[in-house]
């Protein structure tokens, strides 16, 4: 892991193999940094740290476990997003 | 939580034959213990088996057109590592695999839990490997 992994921070982490019949990956709520950002529509940072993914919340479902937040998996790396407003000046630095 | 609210994953174990001892069983980086236990824990806070805790770890598993290459081009792009061990391999060592949900979606049934356990799940696998699938290196 280099010093940019080190450093990410994930917003909600997850297994990217871990999918239910829905076929969406999925955590529980009470995992998140913040659970207040990690609203039904909302873009976040996901994965794990050394291979973090961008990925929106698809849903919220109270369960016995805790709320369980399914989540889909965005297509590409992180870092393309970022490239990508930076060159249309959507995002200095 | 009572065991009863738990999902029970034989509702959701497919139909399709065991696979062979020959077939691979492909997991995602990072592979280290606390990882594994860490998701297997998450798992036992949502599904049973045999009406207890399910820890478990989901893998995939090649079969037909679920080739290695496939399983790390469409559904391990994210990952810049990953693993391979044998289905007889993983059997050899006592873990049981369930074919759930779609395939190639398999669960490691993973005893307790704990650390140990996922160290020995891991000691079935061969050493990590680059997935040359990955869309960006850092």
């Amino acid at each position: 892991m280099n010093d940019q992994a080190a450093a990410v921070e994930t917003d909600i982490p997850c297994d990217v193999q871990q999918v239910d019949d829905t076929g969406f990956v999925w955590a529980f709520l009470d995992e998140a940094r913040d659970p207040a950002r990690v609203t039904e529509g909302a873009i976040v940072i996901s994965g794990d740290p050394g291979d973090p993914v961008l990925a929106r919340v698809v849903s919220l479902t109270d369960r016995p476990g805790g709320t369980k937040v399914h989540l889909q998996v965005l297509p590409g790396d992180p870092q393309d997003y970022a490239d990508a407003l930076r060159r249309a000046h959507l995002l200095s630095a | 939580m009572r065991t009863d609210d738990l999902q029970p994953i034989e509702a959701h174990i497919r139909g399709d034959d065991p696979p062979p001892h020959s077939a691979l069983v492909v997991r995602g980086g990072p592979l280290h213990t606390d990882n594994i236990a860490q998701h297997a824990a998450r798992q036992a806070r949502e599904f049973s088996y045999q009406s207890e805790p399910m820890y478990s770890v989901s893998v995939d598993v090649t079969s037909g057109a679920w080739t290695l290459e496939r399983i790390l081009s469409e559904r391990l792009w994210s990952r810049s590592t990953f693993a391979t061990g044998s289905v007889g391999a993983l059997r050899k060592r006592g873990f049981l695999l369930l074919g759930t949900h779609s395939q190639p979606h398999f669960e490691v049934i993973l005893g307790n839990g704990d650390l140990e356990a996922a160290a020995t799940l891991l000691s079935t696998f061969g050493p990590d490997e680059a997935n040359p699938f990955k869309r960006r290196r850092r």
